[in-house]
């Protein structure tokens, strides 16, 4: 409804439409208005093409005050517009001006849906039983619309109304006499004859006969119903019938249902894909879901990474892929920093110069938390095992090295691992600690907290000890933890155990998903991936983990892709075949994952990973270049 | 106009057949529209003579049927407002044995219902019935979908 096409009319118009309907009008028998007497209002007005009631309220202001009403609806309801601007429409409801509250003939239901529309911000479609200033009833079809202002509030709502009459006895009107009444009914009557408008009234009833969910408007169906399913759902609900066809199609829907299925941090991370890159909200989940467009790519990149060394940690931050520490050729612990920039056209190893940076370290952890920011966590030093942390802002002019002093810290310890949760609390589990001794602990350090303090997360029973198993974070404040070289009385088995545990619980334990709760025990349900460490685990959108690589017990390949539902009733592990040529290895330490979209790998081709010119990227969804 | 100070007020909801329900006051307000209808209190009129008579609460739209089936799910989870412990997985339960045990035809207008009387929880728990994606057993799950919202093609 555009603002500007239904003001008040101009002269041309009224002039084209008085010799049409002058006729039918001033010759009617029954006198039509000649027979009462000069109105109060002008004569051309009466000859309105559009006979419907046009008002315009001001949104901002709490009780929606008339701030326009159009010359048909001074004509049909008989207050004038002085009478009624800076009011609420609610007046209508009363019978006759000096009625105090709403006649209980109006249907409140109505009354409260109109609310409800209101508040919402949906536009109103419905029937209210009016009342003229003479106290006559009317039947008001409405339609009300909300109009956003610049700042995406409601800052106006158009009212359009078509007025009928209405069949129902009152009685006399408080404050008129009988006579008079009477007579304006007939006025009435005859006003409306020019101004039928010839559309009958919609059924609405829901309750009676064949009735469908599609009698709910586009807007309903869409933000009611359609925005709180899954992904999955809404892919199935695309194809049951035409009209849900063309709202599935909608990107704004799709935004919705995306956040509310995978969650805030998921979707920012998403949706900090540059825009050239991206697909639509739609498109992605929907290849995020069914994982159809996963490939392999090879990806050369510049730079180098010198001294060489192995087992340091990559970790990504955005499109960021950064590389700390690790073991150089004389087994000595390095300290120092190198960022990939994936964004640029021709990535390439960039050595950071940092002020502080942490001491040299190999078999620690990486993580990313507070969305532009890395913690260290733990690994083997010069000077032994460690189990301090750090924080990298690498956002800082220049990037900074931060050491955080939590109290009460864990053991000390390498080949532990650690996820973020709600993207700021650190949670470590397992490693090795002295003397070769396997933990199975689990600590949790919040971030956001002034004076961190480390806590350990007290559990009746643990999963077997264990080190190079991983953690990952699936719906919400849940974790899971797979695989790892687990203890089983005196010796040491490579697992493929599933275990998880859900944080947000008051007292939460871990629970076994698959296999037997030993490590080497085998696992029922699906094609279970073969024991493993030191193995990638990929948390998708909407709570799935996907497994690769690591140190694969028996002859079996790194790079077959795993795949595991835990939010299944019955977690059953699948096997996903992707094309595009694999790594021949995958480690755990030297894989991130960017954008929430795609695995780097690094050196996977050889298993060397100073090798760092070459990456094997898995990409899960499409990117549009 | 109302009865003040007892602890379990009743309410009467009448459904479009004319057919009337009691139910307490603290279940029908679950329904954000009859909580509108009840404390919006712009309804007067001086002229009738009703002061005897409890509001009763006009649902137009609402078969009684319908209305019954609603307030047995709010009156489930009625505990939940008001900040009482609950038992999620029951509650979970309940859930699921609810929608099993209402037939296929009621499921529809339920779900409409559910929209029509604002009955938010109640209105997720049915959408997500209605469209969820099934793998198929037996009958395509299309059509099952289909003939519950009741689409053509």
């Amino acid at each position: 409804m555009e603002w500007d096409s239904n003001s008040d009319l101009s002269a041309e118009e009224e002039e084209e439409d008085e010799e049409e309907l002058s006729s039918s009008f001033f010759n009617d028998d029954d006198g039509g208005l000649g027979g009462m007497g000069p109105l109060p209002f002008p004569v051309e007005n009466l000859l309105h093409t559009a006979p419907c009631g046009f008002v315009v309220t001001d949104a901002i202001d709490p009780d929606h005050p008339i701030i326009y009403v159009n010359t048909v609806f001074e004509m049909v309801t008989g207050y004038r517009a002085e009478e009624v601007l800076g009011r609420n429409c609610r007046f209508l409801q009363y019978r006759g001006p000096f009625a105090k509250r709403r006649h209980p003939l109006v249907d409140s239901a109505v009354v409260s849906e109109i609310k409800r529309c209101l508040e919402e911000g949906m536009e109103f479609q419905g029937e209210l039983l009016n009342f003229r200033k003479d106290g006559s009833p009317m039947m008001n079809r409405l339609r009300l619309t909300p109009i956003y202002g610049d700042d995406d509030m409601i800052s106006h709502v158009i009212g359009i109304q078509f007025f009928t009459e209405a069949d129902i006895d009152l009685g006399p009107v408080p404050g008129t006499t009988i006579k008079e009444s009477a007579k304006s009914s007939d006025r009435f009557h005859a006003c409306l004859s020019a101004f039928r408008p010839g559309l009958p009234l919609g059924e609405r009833n829901i309750c009676r006969g064949v009735c469908g969910i599609l009698q709910l408007s586009d807007e309903v169906i869409a933000l009611k119903i359609l925005s709180k399913l899954t992904p999955r759902d809404i892919a199935s609900v695309g194809s049951v019938c035409r009209r849900l066809y063309e709202l599935t199609k909608n990107e704004d829907l799709w935004r919705v249902v995306c956040q509310n299925a995978w969650g805030s941090e998921t979707t920012r991370v998403l949706q900090a894909v540059p825009g050239a890159k991206r697909l639509g909200w739609g498109r992605l989940a929907r290849e995020l879901t069914t994982l159809e467009a996963a490939t392999w790519r090879k990806v050369t990149v510049g730079g180098a990474v010198e001294p060489s060394r192995c087992n340091f940690s990559a970790c990504a931050v955005g499109n960021r892929v950064v590389l700390f520490g690790g073991e150089g050729v004389n087994m000595q612990p390095m300290n120092d920093t190198f960022v990939l920039d994936l964004n640029d056209s021709n990535p390439e190893w960039q050595h950071v110069q940092v002020s502080s940076p942490p001491p040299g370290r190999w078999g620690h952890t990486l993580s990313c938390v507070n969305g532009s920011h890395l913690v260290v966590f733990g690994g083997c030093g010069t000077q032994g095992l460690l189990n301090d942390v750090f924080v990298l802002d690498l956002d800082a002019k220049p990037p900074t090295w931060r050491e955080i002093s939590g109290l009460a810290p864990p053991l000390p310890r390498s080949w532990h691992s650690s996820c973020t949760l709600d993207g700021t609390k650190l949670i470590v589990s397992g490693g090795c600690a002295d003397s070769g001794v396997l933990l199975s602990d689990t600590f949790l350090l919040d971030l956001s907290m002034e004076k961190p303090i480390w806590r350990e997360i007290p559990v009746a029973w643990k999963p077997p000890s264990r080190l190079g198993h991983t953690l990952s974070v699936y719906g919400g404040r849940k974790i899971l933890m797979f695989g790892g070289l687990a203890k089983s009385g005196p010796l040491r088995f490579r697992s493929s155990d599933v275990f998880t545990m859900d944080l947000s619980e008051d007292e939460p334990c871990w629970r076994c998903v698959t296999g037997g709760g030993m490590p080497g025990s085998g696992n029922p349900g699906g094609m279970a991936p073969p024991p493993r460490l030191d193995h990638v685990a990929v948390s998708l959108p909407g709570g799935r983990i996907l497994i690769f690589g690591g140190s694969v017990a028996g002859l079996h390949s790194a790079s077959q892709l795993y795949l595991l539902d835990p939010t299944d009733e019955k977690p059953t592990w699948r096997i996903l075949n992707v094309p595009g040529r694999p790594p021949r290895f995958a480690w755990g330490h030297s894989t991130c994952v960017v954008g929430g979209t795609r695995a780097i790998v690094l050196g996977g081709q050889t298993g060397e990973e100073w090798m760092l010119s070459e990456l094997h990227e898995l990409s899960l969804a499409n990117s549009v270049s | 106009m109302f009865r003040t100070m007892s602890s379990k007020k009743m309410i009467t909801l009448k459904s479009l057949d004319g057919q009337t329900l009691e139910v307490e006051e603290a279940v029908a307000k679950k329904s954000l529209m009859i909580k509108n209808m009840i404390e919006d209190d712009d309804v007067m009129d001086d002229d009738v003579e009703d002061d005897d008579e409890d509001h009763v609460v006009h649902l137009r739209k609402v078969t009684h049927k319908v209305l019954e089936k609603a307030m047995e799910y709010c009156k489930r989870h009625v505990d939940e407002d008001e900040n009482k412990v609950v038992n999620e997985n029951e509650l979970k339960a309940w859930d699921q044995d609810f929608v099993v045990k209402t037939d296929k035809s009621t499921l529809c207008n339920l779900l409409l219902a559910a929209y029509y009387l604002n009955i938010e929880s109640l209105l997720l728990l049915l959408s997500k019935n209605a469209f969820h994606h099934k793998t198929s057993e037996g009958k395509k799950p299309m059509e099952d979908m289909r003939i519950l919202l009741e689409c053509q093609q």
